[in-house]
């Protein structure tokens, strides 16, 4: 019979093309962070990505938003544009985004998520040796920060501190001070009224007025950055990076951020205010004016409560910004946050 | 690295293929098979590329024990040990085996799909540290065990009707899972080219 199958070169050569194709695909980050590794922590694994400068000897430890992502960063204007100064590192939280592991879900609770913060900085002084470490939050992870940075002795580790729409200390008062300023620019007469009814700071009126402020009042040409932003590295993202497609989509579903885990840490944000009057390192206060989760009188009540003094802390509202200001303004935000980190390395 | 593993697990596969095809070979296949299929030996290899989700790349080889084959039907049982790098994330090794099930067309296509349970060991893609007695050390890492089920679906051809040629190659997706992760199963797929061998192919039974 006659023989349909070529040569055996050339059957090889067929069943490795389809690896040589992963393999080159997965060569097209160019934006790439240029080094990792992972810290194990009380069962969770996190993975940890630098991207590295290697004529500086400072760099900046990266907190992600609630259950967000941090790794999508990299690939963002502003980061690449630091890039150029520092050494910037990423790295995913227990339980979020790319995180490994099998974490209890007893260690989801916000002294175990400052062992894990102060994990990543004695890691990164150990690999790297780096002449000084400064601290970026963003949202969410500011309440993470801020408890880290409580405690005098981690206080000690960080030369600086950029919180980046940070929420509050102080859930309560965040809350407090989120309704009021929606109440003053939301032209809805039926928000004010859901407003009236709802004066108790707990953590589901904070989330219905968040959802609705981000829905309704956030302007078209922010939320067209950041669809820009996604649609332009939304490939890298998804098949070329090393987070695993599947573990970020459960991670970061409704149905998780709902979970028993999940709720207990955000409530304590409502129960437990920090005292930060013990953060007296420099500090930088970032705010976007359209942000309506934490906006900048969030920013200005913690710029007021540090014991930084006042040549040593700045506020900076950014005028076009929402609540990625790193994303809507990246390059005033990477060159703030450098000029900030150069000042005080 | 990445390289050094691939060409360490190539290594794994060839000699795998050998130690396993005089066995196949020499199996006592007339006491499965009795007439048409007298001579073929019961046992098929089935490996290939084994991509995780689109671009992750891995191998998988495997053998097939058929326990029932007519004209249009086969069921066998798969057996599989599978390898695959999430560059950067993790490095899995695979076992599983299960139930398997293929159907021939009338021409030369065949369409296959298998439900296994398997057993995942996972390892991170680059250096590990941990706190030991109040220091950051940097670890060797000896892996996660998982629970992995495991379920494919796929077309093939036979080169010839009769399912007489040694070679029949086929794609796949599959589907499966590693629990705990996280505390819950992660789901995770991925797609596959391989090629089902058959060592000393008889005719399928009519």
């Amino acid at each position: 019979m006659k023989r349909v199958i070529p040569t055996n070169g050339v059957r090889a050569l067929c069943a490795l093309l389809p690896f040589c194709l992963s393999v080159s695909a997965c060569e097209l980050r160019d934006r790439a962070p240029d080094d990792h590794f992972f810290i194990e922590s009380k069962k969770a694994i996190l993975p940890v990505w630098v991207m590295r400068n290697k004529e500086s000897d400072t760099f900046i430890i990266h907190n992600h938003g609630g259950q967000g992502t941090s790794y999508y960063k990299t690939y963002y204007d502003a980061y690449q544009e630091l890039r150029e100064h520092h050494n910037i590192v990423f790295y995913s939280q227990r339980g979020v985004e790319s995180s490994q592991g099998n974490p209890p879900d007893s260690s989801f609770n916000w002294d175990q998520f400052v062992k894990d913060l102060d994990l990543v900085v004695r890691t990164v002084e150990k690999r790297y040796r780096p002449e000084s470490v400064f601290i970026q939050s963003y949202s969410w992870s500011a309440y993470l920060v801020k408890r880290y940075l409580s405690d005098t002795a981690l206080q000690g580790k960080i030369s600086g501190y950029i919180d980046m729409s940070g929420i509050g200390h102080d859930g309560k008062a965040h809350y407090v001070m989120m309704k009021d300023k929606i109440s003053e620019d939301a032209d809805d007469p039926e928000i004010a009224e859901w407003i009236a009814d709802h004066p108790e700071p707990t953590l589901d009126n904070y989330l219905y007025l968040a959802t609705y402020a981000a829905d309704e009042m956030t302007p078209d040409f922010i939320w067209e950055n950041w669809e820009d932003q996604m649609s332009e590295t939304a490939l890298h993202y998804g098949a070329c990076s090393p987070v695993d497609m599947f573990s970020w989509a459960v991670n970061s579903s409704p149905g998780m951020r709902a979970s028993k885990k999940w709720r207990q840490m955000n409530e304590a944000i409502f129960e437990e205010a920090i005292d930060v009057s013990k953060i007296h390192i420099p500090t930088l206060i970032l705010s976007g004016k359209y942000d309506y989760d934490c906006n900048a009188v969030v920013g200005a009540d913690f710029y007021e409560s540090i014991s930084t003094p006042s040549d040593q802390k700045e506020h900076i509202i950014f005028k076009n910004s929402g609540h990625n200001l790193d994303l809507d303004e990246p390059d005033r935000f990477a060159k703030v946050v450098s000029d900030f980190v150069d000042r005080y390395r | 690295m990445l390289v050094r593993t691939f060409l360490c697990f190539s290594l794994v596969v060839i000699c795998g293929v050998c130690v396993q095809a005089p066995c196949a070979l020499g199996s006592p296949s007339t006491e499965l098979t009795k007439d048409a299929t007298k001579k073929a030996s019961p046992f098929k290899l089935d490996g290939g590329s084994f991509v995780h989700f689109l671009v992750h790349p891995g191998m998988t080889l495997g053998v097939d024990v058929p326990f029932l084959e007519r004209k249009r039907h086969e069921l066998y049982v798969p057996t599989s040990a599978v390898f695959y790098i999430h560059p950067k994330n993790s490095r899995v090794l695979m076992l599983n085996s299960g139930l398997g099930y293929r159907w021939h067309s009338k021409k030369v296509v065949f369409v296959t799909t298998s439900l296994r349970v398997g057993y995942m060991h996972s390892f991170v893609a680059g250096d590990l540290y941990r706190e030991e007695n109040g220091e950051i050390v940097e670890v060797r890492d000896h892996g996660r065990p998982a629970f992995a089920p495991y379920f494919d679906l796929g077309v093939g051809v036979n080169l010839f009707k009769d399912r007489s040629h040694q070679f029949s190659p086929y794609f796949k997706i599959m589907a499966f899972g590693r629990y705990p992760y996280n505390g819950y199963m992660l789901p995770q797929a991925g797609w596959q080219l391989g090629v089902i061998y058959r060592f000393n192919p008889g005719k399928a039974k009519s």
